[in-house]
């Protein structure tokens, strides 16, 4: 039986979150945009006492590691996100003349659970735009959103009012549909279930954004492989985006395509990435714990890949190198498949069946590299490309899953 | 190492050493059927499977190969702290590679996996099923029949037998079932003769529940104790079926049932599908026995609640008991250590029955080692875990475990 004292508490923290509105649609696209820098400056500062509290609360309560939540926090916070908002504001702001913008009276944000820090951008964007925002987080994982509240509400309460948090789990039908019910934007992280679930329950005239589950890819090519010193240092960066979050994120690598016929081979390529690069790491930047089902995910993952090819395996990471075997995808937690490659027109066509879920393409080497791995990619393949090292720290700017960003906290009139 | 997996060769049905070592399985399943252990007799033999298999069967050979590997470059972590020197196979091996020590010519049966998110089925080979009969008949004997067991199969003493009412497909309709193997194999042991003797209330699209009710009512009405089995999916098909109707079977009636419901639209707890059986036909849980199976196995593990019953001893813990011809180790998955008792971890099962193809096997659920019992906790809430790349293999598959039938053991 659904709790009325909860819906009754949800409706009424909506309203108030909506009720908020007013005050943030009152101050200028700049003052919100440095509340927002200013609390994400605090999260991000380990001296700063609600920065700590953070480090102490996010490492029990996502069991990273506190060397990767510390990591997390400054590499997603950063110094200069009053400007980098305004910026992406600014890259995105219609320029058609005779078009009115009107903010969302509240937006709902219905986040996941795998990667705490992607509630930053989710909250911030509708919030600089003067959409109030109901975040619904998951019931084992709402203290990042709670942690951003409170410092939001430290630096100006008139922001910090307008975001509010709630947190019920997936099978509570009756406070989703309350939540629902009270807003006229969605925006849902989570499984492509989860998403047609949200979406076949809402009224026509609410706004809705989805962001399914997805996975990374990296494309280590001929160039990046000429030399020993070149391999190593793709190595590096690859390990980065591989360890980031432990590898639970829609941006982690789960597959890497090394070209064949370098200097370094493939299968050399896998064992520097593990026994080098992905051991450094495990040191410096140390994997959470293991829960016991993932474990039993990766004892077959792993005992596949070491039965199919060769496996390079070390505390808390492991690398399979599979040659020219097929696709498949690990648990997570650092286990990344190495297979062999071609040029960008061979990786187009191993990609082309993840479709939409290919979320992050790193490619190493220089930017032309890029471009011709940009130009290469066919059907629905619309990933964000970056340079590997630099997979799990997209910034502020861009669009979101390929569409406009604040699309579903804005409506436009057209004035004719 | 790959040279060596090159050069392996299959083993002739008439090699002196499988000879020897299936002499050498039947025995002990022969001395573990009168009630004794011999545990270090089992370690043995289950030692010499290994060797034997790695030489023989090649992703065993690789895989013993990365195991070695791995101990010369970390003698102090992993396998070294194992109970058993030799890797375990994880079940995955099976839906991708051929898992036998002799050529596909001369399967007689390959028991097939219901299916994964992937589509891959696992697919366990057979070219001879006798110790698999030899073991399934030894743990009926003790788990399920036992109060027939004593008489039964022999010429000497009419055989006893009870009704049969199968929750499952006939072995006909599913060759590549192991659970179909093992259900027909049981109904010709200890099925009762006659019109009524075994009912089949299992259709291809779900429970026949006309033949179900049919059986249960006659059984009532002559006062025949009868065994229902099939899977935990189809008794609850079967409740649905059923509708308000209750049966009070006769003294003696008893109840296996198998398989979880990892991934499927209706989940139950274990509890509360024993307590749907048991209201439903009116036997006590005690007559109500899981059983625990897998393709990649020749043998099962089954609560001992009935076999405690009839021996009129108290209820016991419910835990799943190990026959002596198996080793069940809860292991930490990332160092194979085994865990202390009592606390989760991976099961790994060691098969002596699985002589042609490979004896130790790595599942994926989660148990936990309570004495000389295993309790089973399936996988754990929401297998896919944080994380997002097995929710994009599911998707990518076209549509998940959900929209399967009813599930084979491999879904235990």
């Amino acid at each position: 039986m659904p709790d009325a004292d909860a819906i009754a508490a949800l409706r009424a923290l909506a309203t108030q979150t909506r009720e908020a509105g007013a005050t943030l649609r009152a101050l200028s696209t700049e003052e919100r945009a440095l509340a927002l820098g200013r609390a994400a400056a605090r999260l991000a500062d380990a001296d700063d006492p609600l920065g700590a509290e953070a480090r102490v609360m996010l490492a029990a309560a996502t069991e990273h590691s506190a060397a990767m939540v510390d990591w997390a926090l400054r590499t997603t916070l950063l110094p200069d996100t009053t400007d980098a908002l305004l910026a992406l504001l600014e890259a995105w702001r219609p320029r058609a003349r005779g078009l009115v913008a009107r903010p969302a009276a509240l937006a709902a944000i219905v986040l996941a659970g795998n990667v705490f820090t992607a509630g930053f951008r989710a909250v911030a964007l509708p919030l600089l735009v003067g959409a109030p925002v109901l975040v619904k987080a998951p019931s084992s994982d709402d203290t990042f959103p709670r942690l951003f509240a409170r410092a939001l509400s430290a630096v100006d309460a008139r922001v910090g009012a307008a975001l509010g948090v709630t947190t019920f789990g997936r099978a509570d039908d009756a406070l989703e549909s309350a939540l629902l019910e009270s807003v006229d934007s969605v925006s849902v992280y989570g499984s492509d279930a989860t998403l047609q679930a949200i979406r076949a329950q809402l009224a026509p005239n609410v706004a809705f954004a989805g962001h399914g589950h997805g996975v990374g890819a990296a494309y280590i090519p001929f160039t990046a492989l000429e030399s020993p010193e070149s391999a190593v240092e793709a190595a590096n960066q690859l390990a980065l985006d591989i360890a980031a979050y432990d590898q639970r994120g829609c941006l982690s690598v789960q597959v890497v395509f090394v070209a064949r016929f370098g200097r370094v081979a493939p299968r050399e390529f896998a064992r520097m990435l593990a026994d080098d690069a992905l051991a450094a790491l495990a040191r410096s930047l140390p994997r959470g714990a293991l829960p016991v089902e993932t474990g039993a995910l990766q004892l077959q993952w792993r005992g596949l890949g070491a039965v199919r090819g060769d496996l390079f395996e070390g505390d808390g990471f492991a690398v399979a190198y599979e040659s020219d075997g097929p696709l498949r995808f690990g648990p997570g937690y650092r286990n990344v498949l190495v297979l062999e490659c071609g040029d960008a027109r061979e990786l187009a066509q191993r990609l082309a069946p993840l479709g939409v879920h290919l979320k992050a393409l790193g490619v190493a080497g220089d930017a032309a590299q890029r471009a011709e791995v940009a130009r290469a990619l066919v059907g629905a393949l619309a990933p964000r490309i970056s340079e590997v090292g630099a997979m799990q720290t997209p910034g502020l700017a861009g669009p979101a899953d390929g569409v406009d960003p604040f699309a579903p906290f804005v409506r436009y009139l057209a004035i004719d | 190492m790959s040279d060596a997996v090159g050069e392996l060769r299959p083993v002739p049905r008439d090699d002196p050493q499988r000879a020897s070592l299936a002499l050498r399985i039947a025995a002990l399943i022969d001395v573990v059927a009168t009630g004794k252990r011999d545990d270090a007799r089992r370690d043995a033999l289950l030692d010499d499977l290994c060797a034997w298999q790695a030489q023989h069967v090649a992703p065993y050979a690789r895989l013993v190969g990365a195991a070695q590997r791995r101990r010369e470059a970390r003698p102090d972590a992993g396998i070294a702290a194992t109970r058993s020197a030799w890797p375990a196979l994880p079940t995955d091996v099976f839906r991708m590679l051929r898992v036998a020590t002799y050529d596909a010519q001369q399967d007689v049966r390959v028991f097939r996996t219901s299916g994964t998110t992937s589509g891959a089925r696992g697919a366990h080979a057979f070219r001879d099923l006798t110790l698999y009969e030899h073991a399934a008949r030894a743990s009926a004997d003790a788990a399920l029949f036992p109060d027939l067991a004593a008489r039964a199969g022999t010429s000497a003493t009419p055989k006893r037998t009870m009704r049969f009412i199968v929750l499952a497909p006939r072995e006909e309709d599913a060759p590549d079932s192991s659970l179909s193997f093992m259900l027909a194999r049981f109904a010709e042991w200890y099925g009762a003769p006659g019109l009524h003797g075994v009912t089949y209330a299992f259709v291809h699209d779900g429970i026949d529940a006309d033949a179900l009710r049919s059986a249960l009512e006659s059984a009532e009405r002559d006062a025949a104790a009868v065994a229902i089995l099939g899977t935990s999916f189809a008794f609850v098909f079967a409740d649905e079926a059923l509708g308000e109707r209750r049966f009070t079977l006769p003294v003696g009636s008893r109840v296996m049932q198998t398989g979880g419901f990892k991934g499927r639209t209706r989940e139950l707890a274990p509890d509360a599908i024993r307590t749907m059986i048991a209201a439903r036909y009116g036997v006590p849980e005690s007559h109500i026995v899981a059983e625990y199976g897998m393709t990649e196995l020749s043998s099962q593990l089954y609560e001992s609640t009935l076999a405690t019953a009839l021996r009129g001893e108290p209820d016991a813990a419910r835990m799943l008991e190990v026959p002596g011809w198996m080793r069940a180790t809860v292991v930490d998955p990332e160092t194979l250590a085994p865990m202390p008792d009592g606390e989760v971890g991976v099961l790994r099962l060691d098969d002596a029955a699985n002589l042609d193809s490979v004896c130790a096997i790595q599942t994926s659920d989660l148990a936990r080692q309570n004495g000389a019992g295993i309790a089973l906790l399936g996988r754990a809430p929401g297998a896919v875990p944080r994380g997002c790349s097995l929710a994009i293999e599911e998707a990518l598959a076209g549509g998940g475990p959900a929209e399967r039938a009813l599930p084979d053991r491999g879904d235990a």
